[in-house]
């Protein structure tokens, strides 16, 4: 008995002693590994997309926006949980939105946490969902991006994909910087999948993405888009671009293409009207070259300003080919050969420089490589090296034949001419600015050379004065009270397909500055393919007149001999919510009272951007229209577009957006004012 | 008077520390193990009453000589069966088992009060059996089915966990009664040849499951997560990732969100070890084995074999309890539901281990009586 006692003692211990043992084994030997398994379990990461940064104009008007809404998403296992059948909850959301039943209720099926069911729902189906109250059906708000003026600028904003990605143009471009740090935080969640604690304060402002303000002027760019848009199609080109920029800065204030698209719905177009044609395309210049050609002669002092050419009667032979002129002429000065855009003149300056001076001269205003001015697929069109060219190349292409430039390039360099001899970088972006208002980045103006002497550019901006005076190539370019310098260009086209050119196909082109003796822009128009005439003169110059008339008006240059007249006074760059109105409203309005009144029973839909929801309302209602609102803030987009003629009662739809509070620690006051107004 | 003298005199202070200590434990680990479980976290008041409770009725039972007890031994037998009938008639079914009998606004679990009183019934047996020498199969006849009656009623409730204790209370029992080893033997392939009926015929699918993936995961195959081995995974998960030192009081995550399951009743040695760690289930386990061996130290010492008997029963049944409650948390046997002694919530765990508690205290203080 006593001895089995011990025995029994003993087993105990031994049992003690197993128990211990394993209890050492989890607890110290494997600790680190279950460690890690637990952490797993309760650690989960959230992607915390933050809001995607505002693209706007140089005075502040949004762009881009991006408004948060509704996307539905499902727990399914917590609706296991809570006992949901999936099929009767596919029936329910089916009822509400539209769906992929089969893959949808697959989904719901599964044992995740999460599964997108729709996104970006209109507020008024979010509401139904929430209606339905199914157990594990969620919602969460997500940005969706907006471009408030459409067709604005569209080509260069590019869009943005459903996950808020830019695909093109600026949004692409700048992706990073307009997305913010889409970070991952840490976040612990229990047993049944609920989010406990974050470790982190989350901040919606430090980690939203920075907002983008661009050197384009909504104004500028809307006249350079409607004239474009009506030039193109009066001659039936087959497409466009305009470039306006400031010579001055190499600020870029518009560029427009033709044809145009609504950014909202980028899917409505192929993709190549989506193209930024005035960086990506290239094409031969033609005559517009001359002036640089001059110019590099000028300045390396191969020429004289008052030396004479003998052009040939309109025709030369070189090598095995004969270069025309239009007309015959006699002789010329530098001057009169850009003015008659004489063809044999300028292969006889460029002959002057020599191939390699030739090549130098062109090269120096930036032809042949790319601008860089932070736009995907920007073209540097192609200037072969000299070393290359044929003994054709070293006459035509002091012409403008046998190379190849952008729309961009063009306006860069004759901003040189315009300027005093300085290239500048051209500019898109002016700045990058955080959530919190700070500039991370500026983008100031930059020169990259001196490409050719003060007096030399003066001179040879004054030579081209005499392009738009009687007898030029561009009397339609003058400018009533502003004097215009600038250059025209009427070239064929390449013909691929048979080699040679294309006895059809022509690209009429205009850069000029104006005013010519202070120059505040240098306009770029390029015509792809007009059909009705093709003289660069004829088809450019006047969409050139009609845009430098315009900005020139909207930019408070006085004409000549009104030089007391004082400036219109510039907008202040304060609220972009307050400032915007009177800048947005008058070309519409203009163009609105031109159309004719609309039929009885219809109604013309008014221009409701950057009001506020009530003040919309009572506008919608006062032209017997219904509205359907979507975000808080003010309104950045609507459609019907302003101007468009409906029936009575037909409903327009609005998105709204928050304004981005201030430009700056200046304006603070008004930031705040801005605060309290916003319902 | 003389009770008094008695009680105060001979009372047995390590036995009382102990058992007060573990139950101090249970009461402070409860409250970290419900914290955050809505609806539960008044748990640890709960236990408190029943410790309360159980602390008089531990009194009560050890105020009175256990010669008594010897005396109304199968009464208590009786009423301990009648009560494992009643459960089959009254009873109430929570999670596939029906062994809780409502009355009031509590359940009582009469397989819990059994294991109390067939102890007192093996030792009155006992007790009376004139045999001295060692004993043979034959004389196990009458305690086997002493033992049989209500293991089959209450294995069919089902509960598993019970009936293994019974059995192996018995054993121990039996064992140190000078049982023949010959007889041993037998005993063995006996339960060689019963084992495998027993799995067919009285087990239910549940119980096979988790001996299945207790099996599995043995031999490596730790795929079964979801199943009935998901318990013991988070519980292993939950005690490794405490460490040596543990996580400290209230910050066990496992526990707190909720991956921990059954942590009131069935796995809180898992909460104080993630939070305590190895230090906490060392201090723990110690006082387990203090008092199992304290108990035997009172078998040893009683004064008469109804006493010895008693002692060393309740002591088998604290010691099979905790070894079997520590193995199926860490693991190392299948998860069959035994509390853990003065530890885990519930009101019958706690008031059959006090009601042994009394038992043990009676027979200490009575070992210089009579």
């Amino acid at each position: 008995m006593r001895m089995r006692m011990a025995l029994l003692g003993a087993l105990i211990f031994v049992g003690a002693g197993l128990v211990m043992r394993r209890a050492y084994e989890l607890s110290v030997e494997r600790a680190p590994a279950l460690r890690e398994m637990a952490e797993e379990q309760y650690q989960r990461s959230m992607r915390l997309a933050p809001k995607r940064g505002t693209i706007r104009d140089r005075n502040g008007a949004p762009l881009a926006v991006s408004v948060d809404v509704d996307s539905v998403y499902a727990n399914p296992r917590r609706m296991r949980r809570e006992g949901v059948d999936p099929a009767r909850a596919m029936r329910l959301l089916s009822s509400v939105l539209d769906l992929d039943a089969e893959r949808i209720q697959h989904r719901l099926e599964s044992d995740k946490l999460f599964v997108w069911i729709s996104r970006r729902v209109t507020p008024r189906v979010a509401a139904r969902v929430r209606e339905l109250e199914i157990p594990g059906v969620e919602m969460v708000r997500e940005g969706r991006r907006y471009y408030p003026n459409r067709e604005l600028l569209s080509h260069v904003l590019g869009f943005a994909n459903i996950d808020g990605v830019g695909i093109e143009g600026l949004e692409l471009e700048y992706e990073q910087q307009l997305s913010g740090s889409s970070e991952r935080v840490p976040v612990i969640r229990d047993a049944r999948g609920h989010v406990i604690f974050s470790e982190r304060a989350l901040d919606g402002r430090s980690t939203r993405g920075a907002d983008l303000e661009l050197t384009i002027d909504r104004t500028v760019q809307r006249i350079a888009e409607r004239e474009l848009s009506l030039g193109a199609r009066t001659f039936e080109a087959r497409a466009g671009s305009v470039i306006v920029m400031d010579p001055r800065s190499g600020e870029i204030l518009a560029i427009a293409n033709f044809p145009s698209f609504n950014a909202n719905e980028p899917g409505d177009v192929p993709a190549a009207v989506r193209r930024d044609r005035a960086v990506t395309d290239r094409f031969e210049p033609g005559s517009t070259i001359k002036p640089f050609t001059v110019a590099s002669a000028l300045a390396a002092g191969s020429i004289r300003p008052e030396q004479h050419f003998d052009c040939e009667h309109g025709a030369m032979a070189v090598a095995e080919y004969t270069i025309h002129d239009d007309k015959p002429f006699d002789v010329l000065t530098p001057a009169q050969i850009l003015a008659f855009s004489s063809n044999i003149g300028a292969a006889k300056i460029g002959g002057t420089l020599g191939r390699e001076g030739l090549y130098r001269g062109l090269r120096r205003f930036g032809f042949g490589r790319r601008t860089q001015v932070g736009l995907p697929g920007e073209t540097g069109g192609i200037l072969r090296d000299y070393r290359r060219w044929y003994e054709m190349d070293a006459a035509t292409i002091a012409f403008g034949q046998g190379m190849s430039v952008n729309a961009l390039q063009l306006a860069t360099a004759m901003g040189a001419l315009a300027n005093g001899g300085q290239l500048m970088r051209p500019t898109l972006v002016r700045r990058l600015i955080d959530g919190n208002g700070e500039t991370l980045r500026e983008f100031r103006p930059r020169v990259r050379r001196q490409v050719v002497p003060r007096a030399t550019a003066r001179l040879v901006a004054d030579m081209l004065t005499g392009v738009t005076g009687p007898g030029g190539t561009a009397e339609e370019a003058a400018l009533d009270g502003y004097l215009v310098a600038g250059k025209t260009g009427t070239a064929q086209k390449a013909d691929y397909a048979h080699g040679g050119y294309d006895a059809d196909a022509w690209v009429a082109s205009f850069v000029g500055f104006v005013p010519a003796e202070n120059p505040r822009l240098v306009i770029s128009v390029v015509i792809d393919e007009p059909a009705i005439a093709h003289y660069g003169g004829k088809v450019a110059g006047p969409i050139f007149r009609r845009i430098a008339q315009a900005t020139l008006r909207h930019l408070g240059v006085p004409p000549r001999g009104v030089a007391s007249r004082s400036r219109r006074p510039r907008r202040a760059p304060a609220n972009a919510a307050t400032a915007t109105p009177e800048a947005t409203t008058a070309p519409t309005l203009a163009v609105a009272a031109e159309l004719p009144p609309p039929a009885p029973g219809e109604v013309r839909v008014p221009e409701l951007r950057d009001l506020p929801a009530r003040a919309a309302l009572v506008q919608l209602r006062g032209s017997h229209l219904t509205g359907r609102f979507e975000g808080t803030g003010r309104v950045v987009h609507q459609d019907p577009a302003a101007g468009d003629v409906v029936p009575e009662g037909t409903r327009v739809d609005l998105s709204l957006a928050m304004p981005r509070a201030a430009l700056g620690p200046a304006d603070e006051s008004a930031r705040l004012a801005s605060v309290e107004l916003t319902p | 008077m003389a009770l008094v003298r008695t009680m105060r005199d001979q009372f047995d202070w390590a036995l009382f520390v102990a058992v007060a200590a573990v139950s101090v434990l249970g009461v402070i680990n409860l409250y970290s193990a419900t914290s955050a479980s809505p609806g539960h976290a008044d748990l640890y008041i709960q236990q408190i009453y029943w410790l309360t409770l159980g602390a008089g009725v531990a009194t009560l039972i050890a105020s009175i000589d256990y010669r008594h007890y010897e005396r109304y031994g199968w009464v208590a037998y009786g009423v301990g069966i009648v009560l494992l009938i009643l459960v089959f008639l009254l009873g109430r079914s929570i999670r596939g088992s029906t062994r809780w009998i409502p009355i009031g606004g509590f359940s009582l679990q009469p397989s819990e009060l059994m294991k109390v009183f067939l102890i007192i019934a093996l030792a009155k047996y006992l007790h009376n059996d004139p045999k001295t020498g060692g004993r043979t199969l034959k004389d196990l006849v009458v305690p086997g089915l002493i033992l049989a009656l209500p293991m089959v009623l209450i294995l069919k409730q089902p509960d598993l966990g019970t009936a293994l204790i019974c059995a192996f209370v018995f054993g121990t029992i039996m064992v140190l009664t000078n049982l023949k080893l010959r007889s041993l033997f037998m005993l063995f392939l006996g339960f060689a040849v019963s084992a495998p009926l027993t799995w067919f015929y009285l087990l239910e699918d549940y119980q096979i499951g988790r001996i299945v993936s207790f099996w599995n995961r043995i031999f490596g195959n730790d795929q079964d997560v979801l199943d009935s081995g998901w318990h013991t995974h988070q519980s292993l998960i939950a005690i490794g990732s405490g460490g040596f030192w543990g996580k400290g009081f209230m910050r066990g995550t496992q526990n707190q969100f909720h991956f921990l399951p059954d942590q009131q009743s069935d796995f809180p040695f898992a909460v104080w070890s993630e939070e305590h760690g190895f230090a906490g289930a060392v201090v723990l386990i110690g006082l387990y084995l203090f008092l199992v061996l304290w108990g035997l130290r009172i078998a040893s010492q009683a004064k008469d074999r109804f006493g010895a008997v008693v002692a060393v029963g309740v002591s088998a049944l604290i010691f099979w309890h905790a070894v079997i409650n520590f193995g199926m948390v860490m693991g190392i046997l299948p998860v069959v539901g035994l509390t853990l002694p003065f530890f885990s919530y519930g009101g019958s765990s706690v008031l059959t281990m006090m009601m042994g508690v009394g038992l043990l205290m009676n027979v200490s203080m009575r070992r210089f009586s009579f």
